[in-house]
Parts: C-alpha cells; structure tokens; sequence
C-alpha cells in the first residue's frame, strides 16, 4: 500500500473560494484555475487528494479549514474586511488521468508534462501539487498558455459539490448559488461501499504514517 | 440519411429598429428594415429612405447595428473601468493591455461579430470569450500578443498565436476567419431527413 502515489484513476478536488474564484457576482473560471508561474516558468496550483479526504464531508472540512485559515492571516495582517472574507463555496472533481494527458494534446505543444504530485502543506495531508511544466521556446506568450491549459482542466473537471461551512451561516444569500456546473456534469462518486470503507481505513492508516513522516 | 447544415446564427441590419429593440419577424417570418441611405452629388448631401425586406429563419437572432453599438459601448466601459482599477491590484488592467483590448473590440465591432463576454483580466492580459452548444472560444489578448482557441469537451480544436511583431498582425485576416468560421458554424443545426427540413 503506498501513501503517496497518486495513480492515474484518482480523484483530485479543486476548492472554491469567494471573493478569489469570483468576479464580482460571477463565478469566473481562470479565477478558480488560477495558475501561477514558478521560478522555473512552470505552472503551478493546488489540489486536495481524494485519497486523504475520502468522503465527500471530508473535502468540505479540508475547504472550510483552508477558509479559515486566510481569514485568520488577513486579520492578523489587519487586512480583513467583510468585502474580503474567504467564504468556501464548494469543490470540482478531475481525474490525475486527465492532467496527465495535457503533454501530448493537440494544439498544446508547449506542454513537455503535467503532473500531480502529493505534497502535505500547511497541516493539510490531502494537499496535492498540481505542475505543467512547459518548453519555454513554444511558449508565445504565458497568458494564451495559461488560458488554453485553463479551458483544458475546465472541460475536464465536474462538479460542483457545494458547501456552506458553520463559519458562513450568518450570511444572507451564499455565493454556492453562483457556482457554474462543470463541462462534465455534476461529481459522481463511482466507488463501490465496499471500495469507500476501505479508502477511509487506508485514509487512517496513511495519514497517521505520513504524519509522524511530515514531523520527523 | 440525415445530412447537417450548419447556418450563420446572426443577422446584422444596417440601422435600427424604432426604440432600438430587438427586431421581430411577421406572420411570414419576413422583417422590415428603414435604412438612411446618403448620396452625394457636388456639394450637396442629400439623406433618403429606403424600406427593405429580407427573409430569414425565425430562429435566428437579429440585432441591429445600433443594439450591437450599444453592447460593443458597455464593452468598452467595461475594459474602461478596468484599467481604472489602482495599479498593483489583481484586476488591473495595465496600459497597454486595455489599448490592446480596445483595439481588438473595435476590430470585432467592425466586422459585426457578437460581443463577446469577459472570461478574465488581470495586468498581463483580458480573454474574451464565446460560448457555443459544444465549444468554447477564447480570445486572449496580452501585452505580447493575440491568441485564439477553440476549446470542446474532447480537445482544443484549434488555435492561433500571433506575436504583435509579427507581419500577421498587420493583416490578420487568418485569425478574423478563425474567429468568423466559429460563429458561422456553430450555433444553428438543421438536420434534413427524408427531403424534409426541420429547425432546432
């Protein structure tokens, strides 16, 4: 059983957030795939493995915490305000198969490889790496790369799975009524009860290992 | 033995409806235009009516030249107030990304292409953005240069990169066609069957 290998048929979710996945009162699709450019120009975002959120309430926590924890940091900057509030919305689903097939497709030849890769983050063992690495001389110009790589994922992606977390029951009217359906329809979760009850044991089992891992 | 024709989706009149409204066809599904037609003789300029009548599926979306302005304007308001956002913000729009982007738009308003809605901006660029049955186009416009691609579920169908050094740009009529043949062949479907013709 290995811990940190994440094989083509897992699931990876990509967390929602407003105010940065929306634009104004749209959800705006380059906002929630936001990319962002290494030092070595490949490109970079973050994910969280099913593997270690095996249960869909399990992704919905790991959001929650993740919304928690900006609103800690910009209140600690003195930078929060309630225009600014990070408020979880939901999560998309997409396939490692599905990232690992963006080297190779067509009309995307600056892409030398994509990869997933589990990198704990934060006190966040599901967090994942999501890398495209691309070959700098096919490259045009970033932008138009950022958005073909983007409209890739977007088409490949399903969901959404919303979300309210306890922290947001105050507001009036949740912005996971805003959330767009996904190119490939709303999230399914295709594994067998027997299949799901052992995803959580392994889930216990890797994360106690990996966490005595992350702290030694 | 069905066969597909694929229909251009939209009709452009050359002046507007009384109001500015959307036009609607009559019984027949014909449509009634009042155009202002100039003619010079010397130095007179003299400006006369002329009523035109022109057929086309009732499907089919019609704007008129004063309602697509009107849309092409609040586009351009728009990329207005982005670059007016402070400088140093996520959503600022830098100088010569919005003249880029306000280039482009009065390209696209020139050749009557629908306005297309806003996908994204930040410093380094603005994508526009069209939304079909099946496909998407995105129209990324940077300091650097131009990009176009049509995206489906299954792959990127197509895409065109120009650098704004390169000679392209001074005659991109290769990047209009591309932008030109997705309006034209995606939207409307008929399909024939049997020698009779249905609309959908």
């Amino acid at each position: 059983m290995s811990c940190g290998d994440i094989r083509n048929g897992d699931v990876l979710f990509r967390h929602a957030f407003q105010p940065v996945a929306f634009k104004g009162q749209k959800f705006a699709i380059e906002k929630f795939w936001r990319l962002s450019v290494d030092q070595r120009g490949a490109l970079l975002t973050s994910l969280a493995w099913q593997k270690y959120v095996p249960e869909v309430r399990d992704v919905h926590n790991h959001g929650c915490r993740m919304a928690s924890r900006r609103n800690a940091a910009a209140k600690a900057a003195k930078k929060y305000s309630e225009k600014s509030r990070s408020v979880y919305c939901g999560a998309y689903a997409i396939l490692a198969s599905s990232i690992r097939r963006l080297p190779g497709q067509h009309n995307l030849a600056e892409v030398v490889s994509a990869h997933v890769l589990h990198h704990p983050e934060e006190g966040e063992i599901a967090h994942a790496d999501l890398v495209v690495v691309l070959d700098a001389s096919r490259v045009t110009d970033i932008e138009a790369t950022k958005t073909a790589i983007i409209a890739r994922l977007w088409m490949m992606s399903s969901g959404p799975l919303k979300h309210e977390c306890a922290d947001d029951t105050d507001l009036d009217e949740h912005p996971n009524s805003l959330l767009e359906n996904a190119p490939r329809g709303l999230y399914r979760d295709l594994r067998s009860r027997l299949t799901q009850a052992w995803h959580r044991v392994r889930c216990r089992l890797c994360s106690g290992i990996m966490r005595r891992w992350v702290r030694a | 033995m069905q066969t597909k024709f694929y229909m251009q989706p939209l009709l452009v009149t050359t002046d507007a409806p009384v109001g500015g409204a959307a036009m609607l066809p009559d019984a027949l599904g014909n449509y009634q235009s009042t155009t202002h037609v100039e003619s010079a003789s010397g130095s007179n300029l003299s400006l006369t009516l002329e009523s035109q009548v022109f057929r086309t599926f009732a499907s089919i979306p019609v704007i008129s030249q004063t309602q697509l302005a009107a849309e092409y304007k609040d586009l351009g308001d728009a990329l207005a107030q982005m670059q007016e956002i402070n400088v140093g913000e996520d959503w600022s729009v830098e100088q010569p990304v919005y003249e880029a982007a306000s280039y482009v738009a009065t390209i696209l308003r020139a050749r009557a292409f629908p306005v297309p809605k806003v996908f994204n901006h930040g410093p380094a660029s603005v994508v526009f953005n069209w939304r079909n049955i099946n496909s998407e186009l995105y129209l990324t416009v940077s300091g650097n240069g131009l990009s176009a691609l049509i995206s489906t579920p299954e792959r990127i169908t197509k895409r065109l990169d120009i650098k704004y050094s390169d000679e392209a740009l001074l005659k991109p009529t290769e990047f209009f066609a591309l932008i030109l043949a997705y309006h034209v062949l995606e939207p409307l479907v008929l399909e024939v069957s049997s020698g009779t013709s249905e609309s959908r």
